[in-house]
C-alpha cells in the first residue's frame, strides 16, 4: 500500500511529535521520525519544509538560527505552548481514529 | 555551477517574498541538501548521485516553492502586507508630495508664462496636481511592497492594489473632501484615484526622478494646466471694463420702485454668512419706515441673479446669458429693526414707531455650480402689476462650497 497517503495526514503529527522532546532542525526532524519509526516511515522531504513553515506560521513552532559546529548555519524549530496543546488534540484524534479502524477491521465472531 | 545550485536557483526565484527572507528560505534547504548528500555519501553513493538522489526527495523546484509561499501566508501576514502597504503609501507618498509639489510649483510658473497674455487667474488646483503625483509615486511602490509582505506575485496583487485605492480615494474625491469648488478644482480631485490607478499599473517603482523624467512631468503638467486654463477661460463670461462701469443691468432684473416706496425705506441690512471663497448663505433685510406704502402689493420676494464672472474690478453687471433669477425665496415682514432670525437692533421702545417695519429674506450662493457672483435684492409686484425691485440689489462674490459630489449633482439637476 501506498504509504504517503497515510502520511500525508500526519504530517504534523508527526513533526510535533519529535519536536516534544527536543529542539532539531529540518533534516534531524527527517530523520527522527524515520528512526523513531524503524524506517517504517521515510518522510517525503517536499512536505517537511512547507509543513515546517505552516506550523512556525501558525504559532505552534518557533525557529531560530545557530551556528553549526562545522557545516554551515542551521535553522532549528522549537515547539511552543500552543504547539503543545496542537499535539495533544492531534494525538487523541488520531488514537480515536485508529481505535475506529480497528473497531471496522476486526472480525466479527461467529 | 553544480545541480543543487541550480535547484536553489530555481526555488529562489519562484519565491514572492523580499530578498533577505528568500535568502534565508535557499539557505535552510541547502543545508538540508548539504545533511543529505552526506548521508547519502555515507551509505555508499558516489557524490554526484547522492547530489541527484537529495535534490529527487525534496521533489521539482517550483513546487516546493509553491508549497513553501502557501505554507508561509497567513492572516497575520497579511495584516502585515496591509499595514506594509499603508507604511509604503505614506512613506512614497512624502517623497511623492514633494516632488509633485516641485512639478506643480514649475508647472504654474511655466502656466502662468504662458497665460499671462490670456489673463490673469487663480490657479486652484496646483496642489491637487501635486497630491495626484503623490499619489502615483505612491500607487507604483504599492503593488510590490504588498506582494512582498503577503507573499503573492506582485502580479496577482496589482490589480486588488489598484481597486483598493481607487476605492478609498474615489470616496475621498466623491464625498470626503468639501470646500470651494469649481470645475477645475472638481477635475483636478476627482482624478485622484486615476492618477492612483495609473501609479499602480507601472512595472517599476517611481524611483528618484531624472532630470528627464521630471522634465517630462512639468511640460504634462504645464500643457494639462494651460490647456484647462483656457478651455476655462472660454467658458467663463470675463468682465471686461463695460462690464462694470458703465451699466450694470440691473434693471433686467426689476424696474426701480417709485418714489412713494423708496421714501420709506430707511436702510438696508447687508448678509451675514460670508465665506473665505465668497458669500455662502444669509439673511437680508430693509428698514421700512411705513409700512402702508406697500398696500396692495403682492409676491414679496428676495432675488439671486448671476453676475458675469469679475476678473479684478467688481461689480460687475448681470449676465447677459441669464433669463431669470437662479433663486427666488418669498420675502416677509418681521419687527422693526429685526436682524434676521428674531434679532432685534434695539431694545427698549420701538424708535421707529408702530407702522415700521423690516422685509427679511434669505438666499444660500454656494450650491450653484458655476456661479463666481451675483446680486441679490427684494422685488414686489406693485397695485399697477409691474414688479419693482424695492432697493438697488446687493453685489455679492459666490463660489459653489461642498462636495463634488454635490457639485456634480447640482450640476445634473441644472443649477
Amino acid at each position: 500500500m501506498d504509504k504517503s497517503q497515510l502520511l500525508k495526514g500526519t504530517t504534523r503529527l508527526l513533526v510535533l511529535g519529535v519536536l516534544r522532546d527536543a529542539e532539531l532542525h529540518g533534516y534531524e526532524i527527517r530523520q527522527q521520525i524515520r528512526e523513531r519509526s524503524g524506517a517504517a516511515i521515510e518522510p517525503g522531504e517536499g512536505w517537511l519544509y512547507p509543513a515546517l513553515h505552516r506550523l512556525e506560521a501558525e504559532g505552534a513552532i518557533e525557529a531560530s538560527w545557530r551556528a553549526g559546529t562545522l557545516g554551515p548555519r542551521r535553522r532549528y524549530y522549537r515547539i511552543t505552548r500552543a504547539g503543545l496543546t496542537t499535539l495533544a488534540e492531534l494525538e487523541a484524534g488520531w488514537a480515536s481514529f485508529t481505535a475506529s479502524v480497528r473497531l471496522v477491521t476486526t472480525p466479527r465472531p461467529g | 555551477m553544480h545541480d543543487i545550485e541550480a535547484f536553489l536557483g530555481d526555488v529562489a526565484d519562484a519565491l514572492p517574498f523580499a530578498d533577505t527572507e528568500r535568502a534565508e528560505i535557499v539557505e535552510e534547504l541547502r543545508a538540508h541538501l548539504d545533511d543529505s548528500t552526506v548521508a547519502l555519501q555515507a551509505e555508499g553513493l558516489n557524490v554526484d548521485v547522492a547530489r541527484r538522489t537529495a535534490l529527487d526527495r525534496l521533489g521539482p523546484p517550483d513546487r516546493l516553492a509553491r508549497a513553501m509561499t502557501e505554507a508561509r501566508r497567513s492572516p497575520r501576514r497579511l495584516l502585515a502586507a496591509a499595514g506594509a502597504g499603508s507604511w509604503a503609501l505614506v512613506r512614497t507618498g512624502v517623497y511623492g508630495w514633494a516632488l509633485g509639489l516641485l512639478v506643480a510649483a514649475v508647472a504654474w510658473a511655466v502656466t502662468v508664462a504662458l497665460v499671462r497674455f490670456v489673463g490673469a487667474f487663480a490657479f486652484d488646483p496646483v496642489s491637487y496636481l501635486a497630491i495626484g503625483v503623490a499619489l502615483y509615486v505612491a500607487g507604483s511602490a504599492a503593488p510590490s511592497v504588498v506582494a512582498r509582505r503577503a507573499g503573492y506575485r506582485v502580479e496577482s496583487v496589482r490589480w486588488a492594489v489598484a481597486a483598493m485605492g481607487a476605492i478609498v480615494f474615489g470616496t475621498y474625491a466623491l464625498i470626503g473632501w468639501s470646500g470651494p469648488l469649481d470645475l477645475v478644482a472638481v477635475a483636478a480631485i476627482l482624478a485622484l484615484p486615476a492618477w492612483w490607478i495609473v501609479g499602480t499599473l507601472r512595472r517599476v517603482p517611481v524611483g528618484r526622478a531624472s532630470l528627464r523624467t521630471f522634465a517630462a512631468l512639468v511640460t504634462v503638467a504645464a500643457i494639462v494646466s494651460v490647456g484647462i486654463q483656457l478651455g476655462q477661460s472660454g467658458l467663463r463670461q470675463t468682465a471686461t471694463p463695460s462690464d462694470y462701469s458703465v451699466d450694470l443691468g440691473l434693471d433686467r432684473i426689476a424696474v426701480p420702485a417709485p418714489d412713494a416706496i423708496s421714501s420709506v425705506v430707511t436702510g438696508e441690512g447687508g448678509a451675514s454668512g460670508g465665506g473665505a471663497s465668497g458669500f455662502v448663505a444669509g439673511t437680508f433685510t430693509i428698514d421700512v419706515a411705513d409700512m402702508v406704502a406697500f398696500a396692495g402689493w403682492t409676491d414679496l420676494r428676495i432675488e439671486a441673479w448671476m453676475a458675469i464672472d469679475p476678473s479684478g474690478v467688481e461689480p460687475t453687471a448681470v449676465s447677459p446669458q441669464v433669463t431669470g433669477p437662479f433663486i427666488v425665496a418669498p420675502a416677509v415682514w418681521g419687527p422693526p429693526g429685526e436682524l434676521g432670525g428674531g434679532q432685534l437692533k434695539w431694545s427698549g421702545s420701538n424708535p421707529w414707531g408702530p407702522r415700521a417695519a423690516t422685509l427679511i429674506g434669505s438666499v444660500r450662493l454656494d450650491r450653484t455650480p458655476w456661479l463666481t457672483a451675483a446680486w441679490v435684492g427684494f422685488t414686489g409686484v406693485a397695485p399697477d402689476g409691474v414688479r419693482y425691485r424695492i432697493t438697488e440689489p446687493q453685489y455679492e462674490q459666490a463660489i459653489f462650497n461642498g462636495t463634488p459630489a454635490q457639485w456634480l449633482e447640482a450640476v445634473l439637476a441644472g443649477r
